[in-house]
């Protein structure tokens, strides 16, 4: 293999990484604070990427999508969170899995009903097609775009967590509840606000990558396996878990392919069962 | 007199299932037959499941690697070796024993969500394969099954007669399965299963090796996922890397948790609902999905017990 095709694939491992934290961030942030594993993750991520699609479809513009797809999500976000997650705050994590899982179900489904089979793609905006030279490497200028875009993301999410009082809230919330509680705030509020947060982030994250990856029904199971695949392999509830997670399994699943032709879909199964035999809690297991 | 009419149920029951058949073709047609032949075989894998789900507390998201073990092996054993279900099923158990000790052994070792994803990840990897390593497998394509034959080898054999010979045949299973884990429940060994369900610490206080429990029911539910892979295998004549697929052992916890988790007869309950209900369903709307999804919504948030849960309030209540 010469360099410019591994210099390639890292690039492709690590904007797939950083697209896989977009969903994994919210995932570990919602199991972090309100101790519910989220199956549904992916359906808003998807969900993101066919508002999107629509939101193109009808207006043709592409910016407007990544605006009206996050806002959407964020009220469907709700309405799983007041309607179905909080009679079941309390219960064990398993019935929330379970719960999300008929969720995800629903929406899939209903997914195929309202925009059938067929897989869509989002028209780029017409400054980031084609390819963009990257020390004599070309690299696609989109994929460059949804990587820069991601860590801005990312960036903005550390600003908001570790320097605003809002964040400070979000941070205690993962660490101990009843403290946060006895301090006088409402935490069924926050645990709606971060629930919402987090789907409009994950929409954001399905209608960025659309152009990229193209929407289809399947999409949202498909990355929320790998997503949680990324949480785990983190350490459930560990934001800075998830983000090593994603880089880590980002990098699996691109030179999986590369290395392991015909059976590129195992890299991701093998690094997860070994990180797991070595650290039955994920990289950065979670403080208690 | 309740306590003797409590005992009559399953006798009820048994009557039930043997008397199904000769309604066919009068009152429903074959394809009928075939869909009690089904619940029967997905009725068989959830009573093994439900004894590592629902009393050990252990929920494996990789259960379809032993149904799809099953119908490989036996696809293997039919095609190559001999068509006598016997003997397929003595080595397919074998062969569950060699990779479920293998796998057992190694997702046992973490629990909750991370023994539900160690047990897909394994799945996933001899999915992969089934679809992947074409020139054994047959990948996509799957595998053809000769027909498979019962009887004593060399003294006497025939081919298992369709649709009557299968169903009796997958019902003498059916209920050799159910006797074998109602007996298993209701050990010694059971009970501690349930005490590791409910408080794993204090169960290795009493000075239980937990992890060695953990594997026997492991390896209990998956020999129960072997036979119904046989079973299913042998009966379509046919075997994919579907059989592998995770969402098969998704459909199990559908099941399970619909009819009602660690109860026995709850899962075999809702794997008849969601096979018969979706048969139905899925003539109105190809997306048939969204109802179960629907119905699986509104079981947990008002009936986490499932079916087996609301009958038992049910007749709780008309005790009062």
């Amino acid at each position: 293999m010469d360099f410019s095709t591994l210099f390639t694939t890292i690039l492709h491992g690590l904007t797939l990484g950083m697209v896989l934290m977009l969903v994994a961030g919210g995932l570990t942030i919602i199991f972090g604070m309100l101790e519910v594993l989220n199956f549904a993750h992916g359906s808003l991520y998807m969900l993101g990427a066919y508002f999107g699609y629509t939101t193109v479809y009808l207006t043709g513009s592409f910016w407007l999508a990544l605006l009206i797809a996050p806002l959407v999500v964020g009220v469907v976000g709700f309405i799983i969170e007041f309607f179905s997650l909080r009679p079941l705050y309390g219960r064990p994590p398993l019935h929330h899995l379970l719960l999300t899982f008929g969720i995800s179900l629903i929406v899939q489904n209903g997914i195929k009903f309202i925009w059938g089979n067929d897989i869509y793609s989002i028209e780029m905006p017409e400054f980031l097609a084609g390819a963009t030279n990257l020390f004599g490497i070309y690299y696609p200028t989109y994929r460059l775009f949804v990587l820069l875009f991601s860590v801005a993301l990312a960036i903005g999410i550390w600003l908001l967590i570790s320097k605003t009082r809002w964040g400070v809230v979000v941070r205690a919330g993962t660490e101990d509840i009843e403290t946060l509680e006895a301090h006088g705030i409402d935490t069924r509020k926050v645990f709606t606000l971060v629930f919402v947060g987090c789907a409009s982030f994950a929409a954001l994250g399905g209608a960025v990558v659309a152009p990229m990856r193209t929407v289809y029904p399947q999409m949202g199971v498909d990355i929320i396996i790998d997503a949680f695949i990324v949480v785990i392999v983190g350490g459930l509830g560990s934001i800075r878990g998830a983000v090593i997670g994603a880089l880590i399994i980002g990098q699996a699943i691109q030179l999986g392919a590369v290395f392991l032709t015909g059976f590129a879909d195992a890299a991701i199964y093998i690094v997860m069962a070994a990180i797991l035999l070595f650290r039955p809690s994920g990289l950065v297991p979670e403080t208690q | 007199m309740i306590f003797r009419a409590k005992n009559m149920y399953p006798l009820m029951v048994l009557a039930l299932l043997l008397l199904l058949p000769l309604g066919s073709p009068v009152l429903y047609s074959d394809y009928y037959l075939d869909l009690f032949t089904k619940v029967l075989i997905f009725g068989i894998m959830l009573l093994g499941y439900d004894i590592l789900a629902g009393y050990t507390g252990l929920v494996s998201l990789g259960h379809a690697l032993f149904f799809g073990l099953g119908g490989y092996t036996a696809a293997y054993t039919i095609n190559h070796l001999t068509s006598n279900l016997f003997p397929v099923l003595v080595i397919a158990l074998l062969a569950t024993v060699v990779v479920g000790l293998f796998v057992g052994f190694f997702s046992t070792q973490t629990k909750d969500i991370f023994f539900v994803f160690l047990t897909l990840a394994f799945a996933q990897l001899f999915y992969l394969v089934a679809f992947n390593l074409t020139t054994v497998t047959g990948g996509d394509n799957g595998i053809s099954i000769a027909k498979a034959t019962i009887g004593i080898p060399g003294v006497w054999e025939a081919e298992i007669a369709r649709p009557f010979g299968f169903y009796y045949l997958v019902l003498f299973f059916f209920v050799l399965v159910y006797l074998i884990c109602r007996r298993v429940i209701n050990s010694p060994f059971g009970k501690v299963l349930v005490a590791i369900r409910e408080n794993e610490e204090r169960v290795s206080y009493l000075g239980y090796n937990i992890r060695k429990l953990k594997i026997k029911s492991y390896m209990i539910s998956a020999c129960m996922a072997t036979v119904a892979g046989v079973l299913f295998g042998t009966y379509q004549d046919f075997v994919s890397p579907g059989m592998l697929s995770w969402t098969l052992s998704g459909d199990l916890i559908l099941m399970s948790v619909l009819g009602g988790i660690g109860t026995l007869v709850g899962p075999v309950l809702g794997g008849a609902i969601i096979i018969l209900l979706g048969d139905e369903l899925s003539s109105i709307t190809e997306n048939w999905m969204i109802f179960i999804g629907g119905f699986f919504v509104l079981t947990i948030i008002f009936a986490p017990g499932g079916v087996m849960g609301l009958l038992s309030k049910i007749r709780w209540r008309n005790k009062q």
